[in-house]
Formats: structure tokens, C-alpha cells, sequence
């Protein structure tokens, strides 16, 4: 048998060669990862569109084009969609694609297990489709009882999708940890990982910890709605607070969830187009740990009006603003990567520094709400919707892209368009600062969030965001146009056609069924440039530099 | 690659970076979240218990319980005697254990459901009528269900132990199994102080 | 391996912190400090705090205005340098510099973000330690939610309405309840908001600065209504205050003593049952936008749908909103004025409207 053979042909197959083979329960992490990836992008297409319903309705002051129910239904979704089943699966995708090409592993520790994790997304993503069509779930992401328990039938089937995310996430973290643990090639020391698969360990820890909180905060949900028990409602001696504390304990490090694979990919996005190693690996490496852990210590953050404690709100208010610290750090590391080093401006290394410059707004808007006399004020307004999309959008999706475009030509043997890259870049980083810059100034002049109707003096910020929200959506043409065409005709890629370090890129493109036909040698960590040739690449040494000709 | 096994799961290297076998980390980690699930649980169920009147709990038959709870406790220690007996190699002993294990399992799973007949067909205790009986159900079904699953993932192991899959070198499967059964069991310990005798 | 490039190692590699570097350090630096300054100073984003607390918070989020102005213009000033000025050449297939850290650097920019969030910190814990603390001449108005309209009642005077007076310059103590599901207080002028939960009070502290109208808006989702969950907050003088108070609890007793006058009580009910919050009926000094103006209501009422009566169409429009929704507005009126009103109740208020014409 040679390594590039796929094995199985019915419904269990392992590697991908012919279209069937996504189709199936596949156990080839490359397979898996690019039917994340696919499974993820249509939902971001499904939210978009209910982004795009929202900002239509919020185009002028009055407007009638949706109900208030209908309203309440369509942010719940979007906002339930975008965070589970585009950001996080949308990131598990690319991991799980790259991160056993990275250590130097032939699939992932537990190869069913990651099918079963995909699998269980199908019918989640389902049944949220259904809650959609059913009605119901109208009460938020974050879904607050009394509201969430009084809500119709779509909300019970809400919560059984979310339930279904939930286990997926939680399988998919735990072979994420044995397979950095476990299956780091020979010489792949912890110091010499990618500072992906560090963010990855970080990411998959937060989950392991926070996702069961929310599963038992929703099994509790799905039986107050079924059964008549009265957890949540003070009617029935029940405490609305208990879901609201379950639900940020994983909901905030959730958070973090959502933006530490952007971190790592950032990491490894940044050293290959500047060409210069990453500027304080350790610190960076340091600081994902930290975020971890310091995530757990915030939740109550979301809770500063809801009468807690007032005084627990001092301490919580503390852990919320420390945690700017290590993502200070990681920022400061990125632009001393940067510095003195020589840049090529692809659409890769464009998103990823306009990661660094998006994501500043959000880390500073949240400095802000983590004080508690501010939050006051800002607490459920607009003000918040900035924030988390600066954070969400402008950090996490920004990311993904930035990775999409450096890892697509390993994925599919083929380069992308960069004129097509750059447009698409330009649509979306434009159209996302129109849309949300706006509300950070609505929210402060009173704009309460999750309100389908507005007083006429938010009309001009409000029409400005709706403006923006379209060019989004147009942006995402060139960039689905492409990756499509690219397919087909895109210039052949080869093994490395970027010069990059990294043990994916000494494999074919798209790499070996089996992945290494023998196991790799590891010399050093995967961001030597300046000071080691790039494997595959033939090198004139520099006269007088020390190193130079290792 | 000379890799020349059918199997779908079964190519690469062997060695583990850690020294650590897969299996055994990922069950200690899966069970790591199951700890953060009833810490979650338990913590929801401490805040309805001190909102519920002192002897919410008096409907609740202590002796009977407690015999229960000695019942799953036996349970522990034959999965931990099959466990042992495999890794003298002895098949024997291995399938009389495991049989044990589902006997006394399906003996704690038999009375919870009877006590749960008892109490809801009474109406002294359901989860509708009171906040406390909709905590007590919560809390402990979602303990009797991972007592199910556990009772079909023993009779699986019990049915690869006649098949002669394991033997002195190879009963991983068995151990992971193993620590699963004896989580659930310390949880009861857990719950049935806090619910029961608190 | 087919893709063999040819280039040095570090070819032409530029200085790592040359005199162009260092005098753009400089630069970014100036400019970051005096733009936190003036936008710290001008604070264009928060403006005109009508309470005490409000005044300091604004002090506060100037503060921090100013900081993250700062810090912003430190990292977008290094990326666009960086992007300007470390741009490759077209045929440079070199590398950059090789650096992989400097301790001293990394330890200051760990400590000096550590210390400015702590010092960001202990100044907000003093701003909240103040603004929550009880001054001896408080009033209490207790403050209810409810899908979707707000209720004050002022126990000392025991007035119900569904509009905030305060008087100038007086510390009110607001005691926040719901009727149903959560919603939250918010006075965006007064940069006050709290949640308003069932079988729990939650409380605020007020003073206002200001006399003025502000808007009184709900912050947390709370249903089909929410966008239109609002009522006002008027600031009066003492003076101005009395008077309003001597008017309510002068129509209060009114309606008390001669129930006889159906238009007293009709008036009284409609308040009493938070009508008011939603339907402008200048009758009964109502202002509310979310619902229809009942103004003349009793003339209209009998051709609004075919086949029911003035009377059966108003009854019906209370004890079961959603049988005809008025076109351009929302159905988002509670369900249970059925069952929270008596059948007197009710038959009073229908017979009220029918007379406003």
C-alpha cells in the first residue's frame, strides 16, 4: 500500500481523494478539516444573511419589515450561528488540518472520535436550522430565563442543537490535547511547537473546563421547558441568576475560545511574509496559558447591573482588566516581528495586520467594560455590539482568513488569486469599520442593543452601519468566487510557495494520505528565518553572517 | 510506508511523546470535563437546596438509599478485581467480575428507578412540584444515565472479554473502562451526602 | 522538492533600529501623548450628564479616553511605519533580521500595561464606591418591569404612575422589581442602569443635576416589545416636584372618594394599569408612542372592524390585544388583562374610552 491510497470505500473511509470522500465518515484529519471548514463556511453564509436582515431593518428609524418577535428570532440566530457553527468549528477545521501536519503526526490521537465530533455537528447545525423554521428561540444567544423558558417550542430545540455543539466541542478538545501530547514527531520538543498548536492547547483546555458548564446550564433549560421544573423562575423559587452564572462560566472563557486559534494563526501567518523569526516565542506561547486561565476568573463581568454582589463585582472587575495584560504582550510581540523585517503584502499577511489593528479596538473597548462605573452605563447597549464584533469579526474572522490564505494552496495543491485576495480584503476591511465603528457612539448616546426600532437621532449612525453590513456581504463574493475558480485553474502550487518553515510545508500539496511517508526531522522551531535555509530552498549565504551557511 | 493492516485507525508511529498511552490520557481527560459537568450540577443544585425548606429532603429513604450506595460500592471493587485479573492474564476471573460489576450496577440502577416510581407516583417528591424535587431529579438522573451508559459499556466489555480480546498485555480497554465506572461511583459517594444525609 | 529559489540569507538586511526608527519612535510617541490629551480633554463621545454619578463616570471614561486614544495611536503608528517602511523590495528574496526577543523589552511591555490597568482599576473602585453610597435625605420610588411598560410607586406619597418625576438636586433610592421577565432600568443621560428582576430587588442610586425629559429605555431583552419599552424621566425643581406630587394624590383621592364619577376613575384605572405607558391619551395626561393614541377613541371604535361594536371592539382590544393588531404597530401588548383586571375594573375602563371622543 502507498501512503497516498485511500482506505475503505463505503460510508467509513480514511483520506480524501475524490469528492465522495467528503461526503462520508471520513477519519483522515485533512478530510475532517476541510468538511469543518466547508460546514462552517455555509453558516457564516446562513448568518451574513441574517446580519444582513438585521441591518435592513435597522436602515431607518420605524421600519417594518420584520416584527418584533421575528426580530428577536432572527439575532438570536445570527448571533448562536456566527459563534457556533462558524467561528468555533470554523477554526477547529483549520487545526484540524494543519496542526498533525505541523507536530509532524500522521492523523490526529483518536482518528474516529474526530469523525464522530464533525458528525455530531451535522445534526446540530440542523436542528438550530430547525429552531429557525419552527420559531421560537427569541430570547438571544445568551437566552436569559424567564424570557427563554416562556419562548415557543423552537427554543427546546435551540438548546438540544446547542447540546450537540457542545459534545462535539468537547470530543474534538480532548484528542486536540492527546494529539499535541502524544504525537509530537521525534525532536518536536514543547519549546519548538508551533505557536498554533500552543494556542490550540489553550483553546481545548478552556473548552474542556467550560463547555460541560454550559451543558449542564442548558440539560437543566431543556427540563424546566419540558418538565414544569422551576430552576430559573422566581415564581417557582427558582434563581434567574444560577443561568446567568452557568452560562458566563463557559460563555466568557468561550471568548477566549473564539480568539486563541486568531492568535496562533497570526503567530504563524506573520514570521512567513516578514520573513524574520517570531519576536518573543516564549512570552506569546506564555500568554495563550495565562489567558486560560485567567478566562475562568471574569465571568462575572457580564453580570455588573444584574444586582450580584456588589462588592464581588471588585475583584471581577480586577481579573477583567489584568486579563489585558498577556493579549497586550502578544500585540506588542506581533509588531516587533514585524519591525526591520521584510514584508510582502499578500492577502494572508493583509488580514493578519489587520487583525493586529482591529483587534487593539476591541481589546480596548473591553478594557472599558471591565470597568465597572463605565459598564454601568455601556452594559447591553450598542456600545457592546461594537465591542464584540471589533473582537469576533475584526480579531477571529480576520484570522481565519489570514489563514485560509496561506494554508488554501496546501489544502488543494493550488495558489489563490491575490488580486481577487486583495479586493476581497479591502470590501471587507472597509464595509466592517463602516458597520461597527458607528456603534460604539450609539450605544454610548443610549442605543440599546437587541431593539428592532430606534429614535430618529440614531438615524445617521444607524444608516451608516446598514451601508457598511451590505459592503460585507458584497465582499464575500470575490472571496467564494475565487476559492472556487482557484480550484480548477489556480497556478499549481507545490510543496512550499511561500518559503516557509514548518513541517506541512516539506509535504506535497495536498499532502500524502498518510501524511509523512517517513517521519520528519526536527531541528529547531518553525520560525528560523534568518538563521536556517528553508528546507526545499536552495541558499547563497551571506557573506560575514554568523549561522548563515548551518 | 509499510503499513499493511486494513484497519482505518491504525497507521503512524506507535510511540507516544509523553509516554503516556492515548486512551488512558484522553479518559482522564474526558473525565475531567465530566467533573466540571456535576461541579456545575451540584453547584445549581447547592444554590436550589438553600432556597428549599431544611427538610425538603425528609420524603427520602435514607437506609434504602444507603444500602444502594454499598451496592455500587461493590461494583467498584469487582471492576477493579477484573482489572487485576486480567493483568495476570486470567479470562476467567475477568468475566466473572465484569458480570459482577453488572449485576451490582443494574441492581443501584433498578432501585433509583424504583425510588423514582415511589416518589412521583405519590406526588411527594417531582421535579414540577417543588424546587428542590426538580434539583434532585436533575442531579441524580443525570447520575443514573452515566449509570446506564456505563452498564452498556460494561456489557460491551464483557462481550469482547468472551470474544478473547484482551490478555495480560493488551487490556487497555479495559482499565479505561475501569476508571470510568469507579468516577461514577465516587459521584454518588458525593451525592448521596449532599442530597441525602445534608 | 521542486521549488528551489535562490536568495541570501540576509542579503541586504535592514538595521534593526536605525536613526529613521528611532526618530519615528519618537514621533508616535509625542503624537500618542498628545492626542490622549486632547481626546481625553474633549471627551466627544459622552456628553451632557444630567445626575452626580453621571458627571463621574464621565470623568472616568474621559480618563480612559484618553489612555486607549494613546495606546491606540502607539500600535497603529508602529504598523504603519512598519508596513511603510519595512516593505520589500521587488526582487529583495532575502530575509529580515533574525531577532527572536529582548528580555528587558518583553518585561516592560508586560509591566507597563500592568500598571496602568491596576492604577485604571483602583481608580474605577473609588468612582463605584462613591456613586453607590446612600446619602441620609434619600427618597425610594420602587420601580417595576413588566412586558412592556415600567411602574413607579412612591411609597411616601403612595402615588402609582407610569412616568419617573425626581426632584432636582435629591438623592432617590431606586428599588427595581419585574413582574415577569427580566428587563433593565436604563437612564442613558444619567448613566444609570440596573436589572430588574422576579423575586429579587435590586437597587440604584440617583441624583439628578439637570431638570430636563429623559428618555427611560430597557436594556435587556425582554420580548416582542422591547425596542419600544420606554418612558421618561422628568426633572423637576422641589417646588415643581410638589405640585406634580399634590396633582397625583389629589386625582388618586378623587377617584377614591367619588367613584361615582366614572371619568375620575376612568382616568385613574388607565394609569393604574399602565395604559398610560404606551397610549398618549391627553385625558388622562398619557403620553405613551408604543401602542396606538386612544385620543378619540369612543368615535372610531364602532368602524374599526366589521361586525363589533364600539364596546365589543375595546373590550376585546384589552382582553385580547392580538384579535386585531392596528396597522403599523406590533403586537406586543401583554395577554393577561384579563385576568389581572376585575370584570368592574374592566367594564369601567371600556365605558372611560367610550367616552372619549
Amino acid at each position: 500500500m502507498t501512503a497516498d491510497t485511500v482506505v475503505g470505500t463505503g460510508l467509513v473511509r480514511h483520506g480524501g481523494r475524490k469528492f465522495s470522500d467528503y461526503l462520508v465518515f471520513n477519519t483522515d484529519h485533512k478530510v475532517i478539516g476541510i468538511q469543518y471548514l466547508v460546514l462552517a463556511f455555509t453558516f457564516f453564509i446562513i448568518g451574513g444573511l441574517l446580519a444582513e436582515l438585521i441591518r435592513a431593518q435597522l436602515a431607518v428609524p420605524n421600519n417594518q419589515l420584520v416584527t418584533g418577535s421575528q426580530y428577536n428570532l432572527v439575532l438570536t440566530l445570527h448571533g448562536t450561528i456566527m459563534i457556533f457553527l462558524w467561528i468555533i468549528p470554523a477554526f477547529v477545521g483549520a487545526a484540524n488540518y494543519v496542526v498533525p501536519l505541523m507536530l509532524g503526526a500522521n492523523d490526529m490521537a483518536f482518528p474516529r472520535l474526530n469523525a464522530v465530533s464533525f458528525w455530531l455537528l451535522v445534526p446540530g447545525g440542523l436542528l438550530m436550522l430547525a429552531s429557525f423554521a419552527v420559531g421560537g428561540a427569541e430570547s438571544g444567544w445568551t437566552a436569559y430565563p424567564p424570557l427563554s423558558v416562556t419562548t415557543p417550542v423552537g427554543q427546546t430545540l435551540w438548546a438540544l442543537a446547542l447540546q450537540f455543539i457542545g459534545f462535539s466541542s468537547i470530543f474534538g478538545a480532548i484528542n486536540f490535547l492527546v494529539t499535541v501530547f502524544n504525537l509530537r514527531a521525534p525532536g518536536m520538543s514543547l519549546t519548538r511547537m508551533p505557536l498554533l498548536a500552543w494556542a490550540i492547547v489553550a483553546t481545548s483546555l478552556i473548552i474542556m473546563l467550560g463547555t460541560p458548564v454550559l451543558s449542564g446550564a442548558l440539560l437543566l433549560l431543556i427540563l424546566q421547558r419540558l418538565l414544569g421544573a422551576q430552576f430559573f423562575t422566581p415564581g417557582g423559587g427558582g434563581n434567574p441568576l444560577l443561568w446567568q452564572n452557568l452560562f458566563w462560566f463557559y460563555s466568557h472563557p468561550a471568548v477566549y475560545i473564539m480568539i486563541l486559534p486568531g492568535f496562533g494563526i497570526i503567530s504563524e501567518v506573520l514570521p512567513v511574509f516578514a520573513r524574520k523569526p517570531i519576536f518573543g516565542y516564549k512570552l506569546i506561547a506564555f500568554s495563550s496559558m495565562a489567558i486560560a486561565v485567567f478566562g475562568f476568573l471574569v465571568w462575572a463581568h457580564h453580570m455588573f447591573t444584574s444586582g450580584m454582589d456588589p462588592f464581588l463585582r471588585v475583584p471581577f472587575m480586577v481579573t477583567s482588566m489584568i486579563i489585558a495584560v498577556p493579549t497586550g504582550v502578544k500585540i506588542f510581540s506581533w509588531l516587533a516581528t514585524i519591525w526591520a523585517g521584510k514584508l510582502r503584502f499578500t492577502t494572508s499577511m493583509m488580514f493578519a495586520l489587520a487583525f493586529i489593528s482591529m483587534f487593539v479596538i476591541g481589546g480596548l473597548s473591553g478594557i472599558f467594560l471591565a470597568s465597572v462605573p463605565i459598564d454601568i452605563h455601556v452594559q447591553d447597549t450598542y456600545f457592546v455590539v461594537a465591542h464584540l464584533h471589533y473582537v469576533l469579526f475584526g480579531g477571529s474572522v480576520m484570522a481565519l482568513f489570514a489563514g485560509l490564505y496561506l494554508w488554501y494552496p496546501k489544502l488543494t495543491g493550488r495558489m489563490l488569486d491575490e488580486r481577487l485576495g486583495h479586493l476581497h480584503f479591502w470590501l471587507t476591511f472597509m464595509g466592517f469599520n463602516l458597520t461597527f465603528f458607528p456603534q460604539h457612539i450609539a450605544g454610548l448616546q443610549g442605543m440599546p442593543r437587541r431593539v428592532y426600532t430606534y429614535p430618529p437621532e440614531f438615524w445617521a449612525l444607524n444608516l451608516i452601519s446598514s451601508i457598511g453590513a451590505f459592503l460585507m456581504a458584497i465582499a464575500v463574493l470575490p472571496f467564494l468566487y475565487n476559492a472556487l475558480r482557484s480550484l480548477a485553474v489556480g497556478k499549481v502550487a507545490g510543496p512550499n510557495p511561500w518559503r516557509a518553515f514548518g513541517l506541512e510545508w516539506t509535504l506535497s500539496s495536498p499532502p500524502p494520505v498518510h501524511n509523512f511517508p517517513t517521519p520528519p526531522v526536527v531541528e529547531g522551531d518553525p520560525y528560523g528565518y534568518g538563521e536556517r535555509p528553508v528546507p526545499g530552498t536552495r541558499v547563497v549565504p551571506a557573506p560575514g553572517v554568523a549561522g548563515g551557511g548551518e | 510506508m509499510s503499513e499493511t493492516t486494513s484497519s482505518l485507525t491504525v497507521h503512524g508511529r506507535a510511540a507516544s511523546a509523553t509516554g503516556l498511552d492515548s486512551a488512558k490520557l484522553g479518559m482522564w481527560l474526558f473525565l475531567a470535563t465530566e467533573v466540571m459537568l456535576f461541579s456545575a450540577m451540584i453547584a445549581g443544585f447547592l444554590d436550589m437546596r438553600g432556597r428549599s425548606p431544611a427538610d425538603a429532603n425528609h420524603v427520602l429513604n435514607i437506609p434504602v438509599t444507603a444500602v444502594n450506595t454499598f451496592v455500587l460500592i461493590c461494583s467498584s471493587l469487582t471492576v477493579a478485581l477484573s482489572v487485576a485479573s486480567i493483568e495476570q492474564g486470567n479470562q476467567k476471573r475477568l468475566r466473572t467480575f465484569l458480570l459482577l460489576t453488572l449485576l451490582f450496577g443494574g441492581t443501584f440502577l433498578s432501585v433509583q428507578v424504583f425510588e423514582y416510581t415511589k416518589l412521583i407516583g405519590s406526588g411527594e417528591l417531582t421535579p414540577w412540584n417543588s424546587l428542590f424535587g426538580a434539583g434532585f431529579f436533575a442531579v441524580t438522573g443525570l447520575h443514573g444515565f452515566h449509570v446506564f451508559i456505563g452498564l452498556i459499556w460494561c456489557a460491551l466489555t464483557i462481550l469482547w472479554a468472551s470474544q478473547g480480546k484482551f490478555s495480560a498485555q493488551n487490556f487497555m480497554r479495559v482499565e479505561v473502562f475501569g476508571l470510568y465506572w469507579h468516577f461514577v461511583d465516587v459521584v454518588w459517594i458525593i451525592l448521596f451526602v449532599l442530597i441525602y444525609l445534608m | 522538492m521542486s521549488d528551489q529559489t535562490t536568495h541570501s540569507m540576509a542579503g541586504t538586511q535592514t538595521p534593526v533600529f536605525d536613526s529613521t526608527g528611532k526618530l519615528a519612535a519618537i514621533l508616535i510617541g509625542v503624537t500618542a501623548v498628545v492626542a490622549g490629551v486632547v481626546m481625553g480633554t474633549a471627551n466627544p463621545f459622552l456628553r451632557g450628564a444630567a445626575s452626580s454619578q453621571g458627571s463621574q463616570i464621565d470623568t472616568l471614561f474621559s480618563l480612559f479616553v484618553g489612555i486607549a486614544t494613546a495606546i491606540f495611536i502607539i500600535v497603529q503608528g508602529f504598523l504603519l511605519f512598519s508596513i511603510v517602511r519595512f516593505a520589500r523590495a521587488p526582487e529583495d528574496e532575502g530575509e529580515g533580521a533574525p531577532l527572536r526577543g529582548n528580555t528587558k523589552l518583553e518585561i516592560f511591555w508586560t509591566a507597563v500595561p500592568a500598571l496602568i490597568v491596576v492604577f485604571l482599576a483602583i481608580y474605577s473602585y473609588r468612582v463605584l464606591a462613591d456613586i453607590d453610597r446612600p446619602r441620609p435625605d434619600q427618597m425610594v420610588i420602587e420601580v417595576t418591569g413588566r412586558q412592556f411598560a415600567w411602574e413607579f410607586y412612591y411609597p411616601d406619597y403612595d402615588i402609582k404612575t407610569a412616568e419617573l418625576h425626581i426632584p432636582l438636586g435629591r438623592q432617590v433610592l431606586l428599588k427595581i422589581t419585574s413582574a415577569d421577565v427580566n428587563h433593565a432600568f436604563w437612564i442613558p443621560q444619567m448613566r444609570i442602569k440596573k436589572d430588574a428582576m422576579g423575586g429579587k430587588i435590586t437597587t440604584a442610586n440617583i441624583t439628578a443635576t439637570e431638570p430636563g425629559v429623559y428618555p427611560i429605555v430597557c436594556a435587556e431583552l425582554c420580548g416582542a416589545g422591547h425596542a419600544v419599552m420606554r418612558s421618561q424621566a422628568v426633572v423637576e425643581a422641589e417646588p415643581t416636584f410638589q405640585t406634580w406630587v399634590q396633582a397625583q394624590v389629589g386625582a388618586k383621592q378623587r377617584a377614591v372618594a367619588a367613584p361615582a364619577d366614572p371619568k375620575a376613575l376612568g382616568r385613574q384605572l388607565y394609569n393604574q394599569y399602565g395604559c398610560n405607558a404606551c397610549h398618549k391619551l391627553a385625558d388622562a395626561g398619557a403620553i405613551g408612542l408604543v401602542g396606538p393614541a386612544l385620543d378619540g377613541i369612543g368615535s372610531r371604535a364602532a368602524n374599526v372592524v366589521p361586525g363589533q361594536s364600539a364596546e365589543e371592539y375595546i373590550r376585546t382590544s384589552i382582553v385580547k390585544p392580538t384579535a386585531f393588531i392596528v396597522p403599523n404597530y406590533q403586537p406586543v401588548m401583554p395577554g393577561d388583562y384579563g385576568q389581572r383586571m376585575s370584570e368592574a375594573d374592566l367594564n369601567a375602563l371600556v365605558q372611560y374610552l367610550l367616552e372619549q371622543k
